[in-house]
């Protein structure tokens, strides 16, 4: 499996350069924004989009999948990759926050959410690229555009505006310990079944 | 004589095409050819002993063992050169071999860096600078230097200019003097194959019409000119193919003991090449009236 990530880290290090210096450029607030952490997850997902796209474009899956490996390493390979990048991000994004004194006092809580958005949005990703490929990427991309730039704003202001309909509280007034036990075990269930589901899919491949 | 794959009663449908129960063997140490047109079901075949599509029915050994199964094992062993290209582009060619190096437990870096002199090939160029020919130099570069025990090629000489199909050609020539390895070359450029390849299966619409060494096949059958008067429902008979004209026939036979008996020495017998042998009866197959679909056994 290293070296299928080996193969991921040369394929894609441009990209990843790039979207290193964003969030670099976030953190420092050379570029203001109200959540650099939030962000960092973000251009994880977008990165994961990314070489996604790219991977279909340049046949990827044909030329992996002639070389020595299992079909599951391939997978494994894909999460795990995935995954790396997200925990870098985080990890030089708060880096960067806790040098620059701009540490907020729920950094804890940031962290465990933004972890959590990436695990999850693994879960959901992978199994629907194995299953339907490039143009799921190409139209998950599109509409993920869409809902960051459009209606995921839309839906935050409303939703402050109401006073998150209580839901905010109510999850609130649940003990910290609970709540994070309650999200890790939900996530941990998600992404092993996504996992195996992945892995099922890929095998089933033809390319 | 050892076979290297094995591929038997292989079934594979597609819409629109189906690879029809194909069985034929690779024996070690030979080149062995794969012909048949643009969608003949070649890559097909190819892929299948790739693992990269699964068989609908029927079985493929390679190494004597189960290609499903032991799929890592066994492409440990494959040296694979594609007609597309499945590099990627923004690569330069020395990163693109770090990457593919890295899956190989026997990767020869000396024989890799032979093949890049011998082939001329920059090592900082990105694949996306690199011509066709340049490409398929890189492919076969990286297909050799791994010591693998079977090579598979998948049209390496198509849209290439006559200069690097002669260099590519006479590079298998020599890779098989090692006699451990063994070659799969596809193509439908079939004057590459006569003078590389020791056994030439023909595979049309998704079946094999015959699997045979080279030498065999072209003793096996024969082009026959003459005058269309000497055509009749028996005369076509024996032909594969037949192609009329106003001034005379030409047909292939594969059955030149009967032709002589029926023609004596009122017509002209020659020698077919591969490409008479595909395109008789291919193109002219319909013409013959006859045992159009008789194959040869394998």
């Amino acid at each position: 499996m290293r070296s299928i990530l080996y193969k991921d880290f040369v394929a894609e290090r441009t990209v990843l350069l790039i979207y290193t210096a964003g969030v670099i450029l976030f953190a420092l607030q050379v570029v203001p924004i109200f959540d650099p952490l939030a962000l960092a997850s973000c251009l994880a997902i977008f990165f994961t989009f990314t070489t996604a796209s790219h991977e279909e474009m340049n046949n990827g899956h044909i030329l992996i999948n002639s070389l020595p490996v299992n079909r599951k390493d391939v997978v494994t390979a894909k999460y795990a990759f995935h995954l790396a990048v997200g925990a870098g991000f985080i990890g030089l994004d708060v880096l960067l926050e806790t040098v620059t004194g701009a540490w907020s006092p729920d950094l804890g809580w940031q962290i465990a959410i933004a972890v959590i958005g990436i695990v999850w949005f693994a879960s959901v990703f992978f199994p629907l690229y194995f299953w339907l490929g490039h143009r799921f990427v190409q139209i998950a991309m599109i509409i993920l555009f869409i809902m960051m730039v459009g209606v995921v704003p839309i839906v935050f202001n409303l939703a402050a505006k109401h006073d998150y309909w209580g839901i905010l509280d109510a999850v609130q007034t649940l003990p910290n310990s609970l709540l994070l036990g309650l999200g890790a075990a939900v996530t941990a269930i998600v992404f092993v079944v996504s996992g195996f589901l992945s892995v099922r899919l890929y095998e089933r491949k033809e390319f | 004589m050892e076979d290297v794959v094995v591929l038997d009663q292989v079934s594979k449908s597609y819409k629109g095409f189906k690879l029809d129960r194909v069985s034929f063997s690779l024996k070690k140490g030979f080149i062995h050819g794969l012909i048949g047109r643009n969608g003949a079901g070649k890559t097909t075949t190819i892929k299948l002993m790739m693992d990269l599509i699964r068989p609908d029915e029927g079985s493929i050994r390679i190494f004597g063992l189960d290609n499903r199964r032991h799929g890592k094992e066994i492409r440990q062993r494959i040296g694979f050169v594609y007609a597309d290209n499945h590099f990627y582009d923004d690569l330069t060619v020395e990163n693109m071999k770090r990457v593919v190096a890295r899956f190989y437990t026997d990767w020869d870096e000396e024989a890799f860096r032979r093949y890049l002199t011998l082939f001329d090939l920059p090592a900082n160029k990105k694949i996306k600078h690199l011509s066709k020919g340049m490409r398929m130099k890189f492919s076969i570069a990286l297909a050799l230097s791994h010591h693998a025990d079977l090579i598979i090629m998948d049209e390496p000489t198509s849209g290439l200019d006559p200069v690097v199909r002669r260099e590519i050609l006479e590079l298998l020539s020599e890779v098989i003097q090692d006699e451990n390895k063994t070659v799969l070359f596809s193509t439908h450029i079939t004057s590459d194959l006569e003078q590389v390849a020791d056994t030439v299966t023909f595979i049309h619409d998704g079946k094999i019409r015959f699997s045979l060494p080279k030498d065999e096949l072209l003793e096996r059958y024969t082009l026959v000119k003459g005058g269309t008067d000497l055509l009749d429902p028996d005369t076509r008979e024996p032909f594969v193919g037949l192609r009329e004209t106003p001034v005379g026939f030409e047909g292939l036979s594969d059955d030149p003991k009967r032709v002589y008996a029926l023609f004596g020495e009122r017509v002209i017998y020659e020698k077919p090449t591969l490409e008479d042998i595909m395109v008789y009866t291919i193109k002219f197959g319909e013409n013959r009236g006859g045992n159009q679909s008789a194959e040869h056994p394998l």
